[in-house]
């Protein structure tokens, strides 16, 4: 197990950054990466850009997004220890009830109210988040406040870790682990962004800022490599859905509809990692929330933009699992594109 | 007359979205002799500029068509897809597609032959099949392709996939042929647009590098003058249609109005367009910058998003002679 990556993967797991509120994550990113960049800039929505000078002459400028918020939800009222909450980013109420949350800046632990099923009353369905509720026990909290769940990370067997907010910090982690190593022949510059889950708002403004030649936005993507669906050829429900799973390699996004990645950006990622050996697998999904690749493609004039996505399960719940050779992986393959691109594969 | 030669080359080319790269070579190798100056954009978008000084006037017409992407393929050569811009599953069921290698897929459907399922199955029930042909060398996942089928001409009728939008392609492309040589007032760029189907994308980028004074979209429009049909404004054969509002652009009204002055005086046919589903470039151009006056002029077309568009010629000889006069002559103030 490589064991920087798991450290650094903890501690940002741990932190918490609710969408609208990513300062913890974003102080814990620009102490591993201030003495490597330069032009630091935290923008008025809160993202983290900078540069890497790359050793070209003349070097092409490869922005590199990941963001850094978590679902979460929003406190708008309490009384007697019970808090009622709105959801922030796209909740599965199957992974909510009965989970820990820790709500405020004073991490106040608290649970997401379910009542057991002999208390229910014939109640059934799950709520909806904007319909959940807190249970602070005797303590409070204040409308505003931010609540974000508990994880408990670990490491299970070899190569797997599990923790919250992975599907966020799995790919700061491979951005920072980037930013860490030798410069190289692009001018890296990695943009930290904020407010995904509720509409891909600070890749806006730090693509609008940073105005590259050409983008790579890392993402979570959710493998679904558990029975029934990881039996493909023989099984009823085969291939309703790309194939990923967990420790297959980066997963390189041929289109995310609405958006459809750059064709000849995406075409020389996908040789680059064969010619290196790398593992990778070809994802192509059916969103209907904003994505940070669509919204930085189409910035400014445009820019080339490919999404490159790490595989997780359980994304966006408290218990997410990454495959620690997968982030490794994916940092070796932006090395190579760093290395190896040029503004040939740009063109249309 | 619009050119139907000109016409039967772009439906019949092969450009889904994002990878519109066949379709932009056809058309620049049209313009080549017809724009003062030609640049492909960062987003992939065709500008062609004819003129200099006076208003800047961008005219839009998407290249892209709606498609397919290969999310899985079995060993027998069936592959799964994931849809390009708005598939309907009842237009699917027995149609081909294409891929960029010229592949051939046969749009199959789940335990068929069943006649009465083709009503409720929705894109995953279907499949494309690749077998018998080679499918695990040429066919690989993350492969797109697009509908396929020739055109048909049938009296003044064109009956082809893609006419959605190659034909906004062919009123552009014949309206630089009849200015070429005109002393212009305005600043015009042609742009031929990557990605409309997938949300507008091409226009939105395009616009920004162009920041025009005001713009106008050339796209299809539904009609209502099929048997029980509704929620739709134009019929065929009836003139170029002055698009009023669709559902993602309130045309300016002095933008409006301008079309139908223009048309008015030189004896266009023209009808107005309320488009209850859909939008155009024009919607996504408006909000580029600090804003920018767009309209659009829509050719009436039945079935859109099927492999039987249809249009009507002398509708798409209105647009051209419309787009002209609205283009070409000093503006007044929009």
């Amino acid at each position: 197990m490589n064991e920087t990556l798991q450290t650094r993967l903890k501690s940002l797991s741990e932190a918490v950054g609710v969408s609208g509120d990513e300062s913890e994550v974003r102080k814990l990113i620009l102490e591993q990466i201030k003495d490597q960049v330069s032009s630091v800039i935290i923008d008025a929505m809160g993202s983290i850009t900078a540069r890497k000078a790359g050793t070209s002459p003349t070097p092409l400028r490869l922005m590199i997004a990941a963001h850094m918020d978590e679902i979460g939800f929003m406190i708008t009222g309490c009384d007697s220890g019970i808090a009622q909450v709105m959801g922030i980013g796209d909740h599965d109420a199957r992974f909510s009830a009965a989970k820990r949350v820790s709500v405020g800046s004073g991490k106040t632990p608290g649970m997401l109210l379910w009542a057991p099923i002999h208390k229910s009353y014939g109640q059934k369905s799950l709520p909806e988040p904007d319909d959940m509720t807190i249970d602070l026990g005797a303590g409070s909290a204040a409308v505003g406040d931010r609540a974000a769940y508990q994880g408990q990370f670990a490491v299970m067997g070899e190569h797997t870790l599990r923790g919250k907010a992975l599907e966020s910090r799995a790919p700061c982690a491979v951005l920072i682990d980037l930013l860490l190593g030798d410069a190289l022949p692009v001018d890296l510059l990695p943009a930290f962004t904020v407010q995904h889950h509720i509409g891909a708002r600070g890749a806006r403004t730090a693509a609008y800022r940073l105005r590259p030649d050409a983008a790579i936005v890392l993402r979570a993507v959710e493998c679904n490599d558990l029975p029934p669906e990881g039996d493909r050829d023989s099984s009823e429900r085969a291939a309703r859905f790309p194939l990923i799973r967990l420790g297959g390699g980066p997963a390189l996004v041929a289109s995310e509809a609405p958006y459809v990645t750059h064709r000849n950006l995406f075409r020389l990622t996908r040789e680059l990692a064969q010619q290196a050996g790398i593992p990778y697998q070809i994802d192509a999904l059916n969103l209907s929330h904003r994505t940070e690749g669509e919204v930085i493609s189409a910035t400014a004039a445009g820019i080339p933009t490919i999404t490159i996505g790490i595989p997780v399960r359980y994304s966006s719940s408290p218990n997410g699992l990454v495959d620690v050779r997968d982030l490794e992986h994916t940092a070796a393959l932006l090395r190579v594109l760093g290395a190896r691109l040029t503004a040939e594969s740009l063109q249309e | 007359m619009p050119d139907k030669a000109l016409i039967r080359t772009l439906v019949e080319a092969w450009g889904p979205s994002g990878y519109e790269y066949q379709v932009r070579a056809l058309i620049q190798k049209e313009v080549q002799n017809l724009a003062d100056e030609i640049r492909t954009d960062a987003g992939g978008n065709l500008i062609c500029r004819m003129g200099s000084g006076g208003k800047k006037i961008m005219i839009a017409a998407h290249m892209d068509e709606i498609g397919f992407i290969i999310h899985h393929i079995d060993p027998q050569g069936f592959a799964r897809f994931s849809m390009i811009g708005g598939l309907f599953s009842s237009t699917l069921n027995g149609g081909r597609v294409k891929l960029e290698n010229g592949m051939i897929g046969v749009i199959g459907l789940d335990g068929e032959p069943n006649p009465y399922r083709t009503g409720t199955a929705t894109l995953g029930d279907f499949f494309l099949d690749f077998t018998g042909a080679g499918a695990s060398e040429r066919v690989q996942v993350g492969d797109v392709g697009a509908m396929w089928r020739s055109m048909d001409v049938q009296g003044s009728r064109v009956i082809a996939k893609s006419l959605d939008d190659r034909i906004g392609c062919v009123v552009a492309i014949e309206a630089m042929r009849r200015l070429k040589g005109v002393a212009l007032s305005n600043t015009l760029y042609f742009v031929f647009t990557t990605q409309e189907e997938v949300g507008i994308r091409g226009a939105r980028v395009s616009a920004f590098g162009i920041a025009p004074d005001m713009a106008i979209a050339l796209d299809v429009t539904p009609t209502d003058d099929i048997p029980k049909a509704r929620n739709a404004s134009v019929k065929i054969g009836k003139g170029a249609a002055i698009k009023a509002m669709d559902a993602g652009h309130i045309v300016p009204p002095a933008v409006r109005d301008l079309m139908i002055k223009r048309a008015e005086s030189a004896g266009i046919p023209y009808q107005i367009d309320v488009m209850t589903i859909g939008t155009t470039d024009a919607a996504a151009i408006q909000m580029t910058g600090s804003g920018i006056p767009s309209g659009a002029i829509s050719i009436p077309s039945r079935y859109v998003h099927t492999t039987s568009e249809m249009v009507d010629l002398d509708d798409v000889e209105a647009c051209v002679k419309l787009l002209i006069e609205v283009v070409e002559k000093p503006l007044e103030a929009v």
